[in-house]
């Protein structure tokens, strides 16, 4: 897992910045230490508490007790262990913040804070730990903080063996609730060992809590002794997330002069960017900001005054992403001659055919609809750059006023993005014709 | 092993005149990867410390030396060099090098493509010239050319044209032995309409060394010229619409009936006027 921060000790309020490359789950790992009220000669234990972003972590059922909750560091518990909180959330694309309170900032450590993108798949996720602490005395080990997630089961996996006078147990605290185990003797351990176990056994158990979707849904393990967390699985319940780069308006332009519809090809402006945004939004480095439909219809008003300017063939290809005079044409049916690479993922960079529908080879334009779809596949291209060829590669972005500048590539192109962006802020056209108020 | 020859390759070549451009201190991120070809099969610049130059094209023009356009990959953009015959890069010609725009991580060059180039005298002064006409991909169609004497083993920029929806052609259009360049472009690159009616052509010779324009040396060339300017100043839907436009079609069809009957002009006072409406 890439590392935020290393081992230091927290002796004041320390805010951590990271950068998610897309919106998906993410699983963020922080390991700390916190001293109990002796350790501290003081009548007080330490406490770290977590916020990420804007999102704070209280005491299961109650709003604001931070303190002590599941996600803390709870010194007094702890007795200067080590414990590991995982946070499984979801994070949009950008820079997010981690920020790590100390109640007193005199007994604690941080051992480590990094983070992952996660994959879920059909609702299914394991996360494969291999984690063993050090020894303890049936204190906190490892806790799981679900955010906004709910799960129907889960299973852990875990590696426990019986020491010369005493044996690795482990406790699952659920939301609060202690897991109770069907043995008669020590039930509140629900995984425990005997001489008998003196090799070692692997033993997994699952767990069916049906934890519906809430804001914060907490796991505990407590553990006596150094037993190994192999893996966890979760079956989670997912929220539906919302599809942030669909966008399904358009704004309407009139033409109080000729009464020309200006909106005949909303449809296809809207059908190809949501397709683009659809597309870049599920690759490695996604586009900070989605493209706007808005922005494409403006230029398209720009090109051919939406499919109104007959001149070479401006009825059909209103984006002109096919003319004969613009290089995009060859570069799209893979002339070797004119490249257009880009990054397809951290190992290649290739020509934009990877990103061709199956349905739509060889690219061609023959109606407004199919100069609309590469127009905005073009504009894609035109928005991205490849720092450099050294593995990993990487997928830079420029503004949309950046793409627009080499969408057209103008020996003029200032007056270009000038009046698109007339036209898309104010509605009003180059020769000061009001389209939209 | 590889780490080895590299950081070798690397002390040797620091003693070459790289230009800033390819010296290994101002490449950001640089890394050195050398070798003769990578996965996309360009050949690579032996001298560059940077895999991300390659060669695109070469063009032979005396024993040793090559002129070569060099492609920076991850940008696709192409710039004119004199390489060696293996293939060590020895300088880049006059303002067609491979510029890195730190201020806005941008890389510029002489255009995206390279659509043609050629090297011959012709001005008939005994030495030749060099020519390339590049192409941005863009929807303005700007096609820039770039035009040098080579004399004395040196490359000398004597024109460089760019504007939209452009071509240019070397060709002898009066059978004299000398070739002339014609420059067809368009006022705005703007959209559409502007790209197919705000023609314009300039006809450039070489006269004592120096690039001159002879428009009115060719009256039928501006012949053509004049039926887009009418259709674009009688049609109704450009008269209402358009109308910022119309002094910019008026200026360029006398301007053209000028060179017609024989009295230089250029377009120069057009695209002032083009100029203005911008400003508004």
């Amino acid at each position: 897992m890439p590392t935020i921060k290393g081992a230091y000790p927290l002796n004041t309020t320390d805010t951590l910045t990271f950068q998610t490359p897309k919106n998906s789950y993410y699983l963020i790992k922080m390991s700390a230490k916190a001293k109990s009220e002796k350790q501290r000669d003081s009548t007080d234990d330490e406490d770290i508490t977590i916020k990420i972003d804007t999102l704070e972590f209280p005491k299961p059922n109650t709003l604001s007790k931070l303190i002590n909750s599941p996600a803390s560091f709870n010194g007094g518990k702890l007795h200067n262990t080590e414990q590991i909180t995982y946070f499984v959330i979801y994070l949009k694309t950008g820079e997010h913040t981690i920020e790590l309170i100390p109640q007193h900032g005199d007994g604690s450590d941080i051992i480590e804070v990094s983070y992952d993108e996660i994959n879920i798949k059909n609702n299914q996720v394991t996360l494969n730990l291999n984690q063993q602490l050090e020894n303890r005395d049936k204190n906190p080990w490892i806790t799981f903080v679900l955010v906004e997630i709910g799960v129907k089961s889960f299973s852990i996996e875990t590696k426990v063996r019986w020491h010369l006078l005493d044996g690795d147990d482990i406790k699952v605290i659920i939301n609060g609730q202690i897991q109770k185990a069907t043995t008669k003797y020590r039930k509140d351990w629900i995984i425990k060992t005997n001489p008998l176990n003196i090799f070692g056994k692997t033993e997994v158990i699952t767990l069916t809590p049906n934890l519906q979707i809430q804001k914060y849904n907490y796991i505990e393990l407590y553990t006596d002794k150094t037993p190994t967390l192999k893996s966890i699985s979760f079956e989670i319940i997912e929220q539906e997330k919302p599809n942030t780069t669909n966008a399904n308006t358009i704004q309407p332009y009139q033409d109080k002069i000729y009464g020309r519809d200006y909106n005949k090809l909303d449809e296809y402006i809207l059908s190809a960017v949501n397709y683009w945004n659809d597309f870049f939004s599920k690759q490695q480095y996604p586009p900070p900001q989605p493209l706007d439909p808005n922005l494409v219809k403006a230029i398209i008003y720009r090109e051919s005054t939406l499919g109104y300017d007959e001149d070479n063939n401006g009825k059909i290809d209103v984006m002109q992403v096919w003319d004969e005079n613009n290089p995009a044409k060859p570069s799209f049916l893979q002339d070797p001659k004119f490249p257009a690479n880009e990054f397809v993922n951290e190992n290649e960079e290739n020509n934009i055919s990877y990103s061709y529908p199956k349905d739509r080879i060889p690219p061609d334009v023959t109606t407004t609809e199919e100069s609309i779809f590469w127009g905005v596949r073009w504009l894609y291209h035109k928005a991205q750059s490849l720092p450099n060829l050294i593995k990993p590669y990487k997928r830079d972005w420029e503004t949309w006023n950046g793409a627009i500048y080499n969408y057209n590539s103008s020996d003029n192109v200032e007056a270009y993005i000038q009046e698109v962006f007339s036209i898309y802020e104010k509605g009003i056209d180059d020769e000061g014709n009001v389209l939209w108020k | 092993m590889e780490v080895i020859i590299g950081i070798l390759l690397i002390l040797l070549f620091n003693h070459t005149n790289l230009p800033p451009e390819l010296h290994q201190d101002n490449l950001q991120s640089s890394k050195p990867v050398l070798g003769t070809s990578n996965e996309r099969e360009y050949i690579l610049l032996q001298s560059s410390p940077h895999r991300d130059f390659a060669i695109w094209d070469n063009l032979q023009f005396d024993s040793t030396t090559r002129i070569s356009s060099i492609i920076h990959i991850p940008s696709s953009v192409l710039g004119i060099a004199l390489v060696d015959k293996q293939n060590n890069f020895i300088s880049w010609l006059p303002e067609a090098e491979i510029k890195f725009d730190y201020d806005n991580l941008g890389v510029i060059g002489a255009g995206d493509h390279l659509y043609w180039w050629g090297f011959e005298d012709i001005d008939k002064d005994n030495n030749n010239e060099f020519y390339a006409q590049f192409a941005y991909a863009g929807t303005a169609g700007v096609y820039p050319f770039y035009l040098y004497t080579y004399k004395n083993k040196k490359f000398t920029l004597l024109l460089k044209l760019i504007e939209a929806r452009s071509k240019a052609e070397v060709l002898d259009l009066d059978n004299d032995g000398i070739k002339e360049v014609v420059y067809k472009y368009a006022l705005s690159g703007s959209g559409n309409r502007e790209r197919e009616t705000l023609r314009w052509k300039d006809i450039w010779r070489i006269e004592d060394g120096k690039p001159v324009k002879v428009n009115n040396q060719f009256p039928d060339e501006y012949k053509e010229l004049i039926p887009i300017y009418d259709k674009a100043l009688t049609t109704q839907y450009n008269k209402d619409f358009y109308e910022f436009d119309y002094p910019v079609y008026r200026c360029l069809k006398e301007k053209a009936e000028l060179n017609i009957n024989g009295q230089f002009v250029d377009a120069e006072s057009c695209k002032g006027i083009l100029r203005n409406k911008n400003k508004k």
